[in-house]
């Protein structure tokens, strides 16, 4: 089972937003698989966070560049 | 050639209306739209507004007259202006006043502590700062 | 006179109809439906919730202005580069110009159980008759769990689960057995709503009538034998009965070159112009376009309305907005308005904005029809409801 590294890019999204990429993202992800979440979406980091306690999975990385807020996450929890 | 057009654009016309008369038809067996039109206007505040409305239109009357609207405006200005704050701290003045049942006459001497009292000496410098402003 | 040149419209529904009222003047068009009826899909959630069939369809002819062909067939495939649609009986067409807006494909095999799910309870995204089942289960519920839950973010009418939950709960009361009714509202969101401002507009209404919301619950799985729905991500939820808002896959149509479609089969298309990869003329409207940021009638209409003036040759382009009406039940109702450069706007929930929702449903055949007569009407009507007037109306 390869795993593999995904870019989600969700610029200039915000509404039904980021989190839905993901959730996208997520249905085709397996365990060990990591995703790179860009998002514009001021609001994206609370709701990273409270993805990420929702679904235990790992937040590798959150930070905020000039143009793009990144989030990281290893894809750990999934069943 | 002429004749063939005319009845083409009466034919045309004629489907028109069927197509409103269609629309029209489904707006009345639309029976929750026209409960909720029935609603909007069976209500008591429209009941309220027809009852008063000579009132009403008088009172509007009144207010849009060009002297009053411009004095209208004013007012609102000044509402703006209005510091939220100062407006409660003067509500709760008026209350206090209020409540204490008669307001006792007061000694020079008492007047002369009150007066060095913080709060009052900031009031009173309001009060002098507006009378200032006032007379400019 | 020169001959018209040839405009092709996949598909007759709200988007492909109007844009083909639009153009007969100036172009030969002909429609290719793949069904001689037009349906009104917002109906499903009036059949689902109150066995109201009025408005559901017309057949597609009465539709057309005169002049318009229409062909009633399925089509197989869109060859952009050679200008050539094939129909099912392997018959082909060629075009000048081509506009794909035959709608989306429902998949309720995308979650594991849930054909088996719409069997038994119905839904109200797919069919009339899976619509029908939704009513035979509201007028007969008396206790237990009723759950709504979405399994696709991208589904057709942005506020439709809502609508739906809200309905739901008005025949429930009315039926005076809400109080043995637990009501669920499963989303894949951080919130109710997911646009975090029309969410503030919503979930107190939600929260009044007593719907208990669970956020970030994407239905992924269905055990109709022990009826529990698991989510994506790892919870679990019991029902007695349970609507999932199934997968939306794009049409199927086999689009050349590939790249013209995702991989959900989507159209790619200008979130601007609705222009398709390099093809000056071709375009996706509606809800089997990735142009489309909600799948709803009124993105259609406008996204018909702007190519209509593109091929024309003027630079009209889409602004995103949305108009999304949102029925809550005991005739109150909201708007979901919002555009690229503005959030939906908090339009507060009332007895106005329901009676606006009716008389644009009930106006629906006659938009279609007479483009003409109802253009100038809109535009004053989208002018004045600007997210950005309305951003400042209701803060």
């Amino acid at each position: 089972m390869s795993e593999a590294k995904k870019v989600v890019d969700a610029r200039g999204l915000s509404c039904p937003g980021p989190i839905t990429n993901l959730t996208k993202a997520y249905r085709d992800a397996k365990n060990g698989d990591v995703l790179e979440i860009w998002a514009t979406d001021p609001g994206f980091k609370s709701d990273i966070k409270a993805w990420i306690e929702r679904t235990k999975n790992e937040l590798v990385e959150l930070r905020e560049e000039k143009d793009k807020i990144i989030a990281i996450i290893k894809i750990t929890a999934k069943k | 050639m002429e004749e063939i057009n005319e009845a083409e654009l009466q034919s045309e016309s004629l489907e028109r209306l069927l197509h409103l008369v269609e629309m029209v038809n489904n707006i009345l067996k639309d029976e929750e739209l026209l409960k909720a039109i029935s609603k909007l206007v069976v209500s008591e505040e429209t009941f309220l507004i027809i009852d008063r409305l000579p009132q009403l239109i008088k009172l509007i009357e009144q207010l849009t007259r060009q002297e009053n609207l411009e004095k209208i405006e004013l007012m609102l200005s000044l509402l703006q202006s209005l510091d939220k704050q100062m407006l409660e701290k003067l509500s709760n003045a008026f209350k206090a006043i209020k409540a204490e049942e008669k307001v006792k006459p007061m000694s020079i001497s008492k007047m002369i502590t009150t007066l060095s009292e913080p709060e009052v000496s900031k009031g009173l410098n309001v009060m002098l700062n507006l009378l200032k402003a006032l007379g400019s | 006179m020169a001959e018209k040149k040839k405009f092709l419209i996949v598909g007759g529904g709200a988007g492909g109809a109007i844009l083909a009222n639009s153009l007969v003047k100036d172009f030969d068009v002909t429609v290719i439906n793949d069904s001689p009826y037009h349906y009104y899909w917002p109906q499903l959630l009036q059949i689902a919730f109150r066995n109201d069939y009025s408005n559901l369809y017309r057949s597609l002819s009465s539709l057309l202005v005169k002049g318009v062909n229409l062909v009633i067939d399925r089509v197989k495939k869109v060859d952009l580069q050679d200008r050539i649609v094939t129909l099912s009986n392997n018959k082909t067409i060629n075009y000048d110009y081509v506009a794909i807006a035959p709608g989306v494909t429902i998949e309720h095999k995308g979650i594991d159980g849930n054909e088996k799910l719409v069997e038994q309870y119905g839904d109200f995204h797919s069919t009339p008759q899976n619509a029908s089942k939704v009513f035979d289960v509201v007028s007969n519920m008396k206790k237990g769990t009723f759950v709504i839950a979405v399994g696709d973010p991208y589904h057709r009418c942005p506020p439709s689960p809502y609508e739906g939950i809200l309905l739901a709960d008005e025949v429930f009361r009315l039926r005076g057995v809400r109080n043995d009714i637990n009501m669920i509202l499963a989303v894949p969101y951080p919130r109710a709503y997911p646009a975090e401002t029309f969410n503030e507009v919503l979930e107190p209404i939600l929260k009044e009538r007593g719907i208990n919301v669970m956020t970030f619950f994407t239905a992924d799985k269905i055990d109709t034998e022990n009826k529990k729905i698991t989510s994506l991500e790892g919870e679990e939820l019991s029902y007695d009965a349970a609507i999932v808002v199934p997968v939306h896959k794009g049409p199927k149509i086999e689009i050349k070159p590939d790249d013209a479609i995702n991989q959900d089969g989507f159209i790619n298309a200008d979130k601007f112009t609705n222009q398709i990869l390099k093809y000056d003329d071709a375009f996706a409207i509606g809800d089997a376009s990735t142009s489309a940021n909600a799948k709803t009638g009124v993105t259609a209409h406008l996204q018909a309305k702007v190519v209509s003036k593109r091929v024309l040759g003027l630079d009209a382009r889409n602004t995103g907005r949305t108009n999304c009406p949102t029925e809550l039940g005991f005739e109150k109702g909201t708007f979901v308005i919002s555009d690229y450069n503005h959030p939906a706007a908090k339009v507060p929930a009332n007895t106005i904005n329901f009676i606006m929702k009716r008389l644009f449903a009930d106006a629906y055949w006659d938009i279609i029809r007479h483009p003409e007569f109802w253009d100038p009407i809109f535009d004053v009507y989208f002018e004045n409801t600007q997210p950005e007037v309305l951003w400042k109306l209701f803060r």
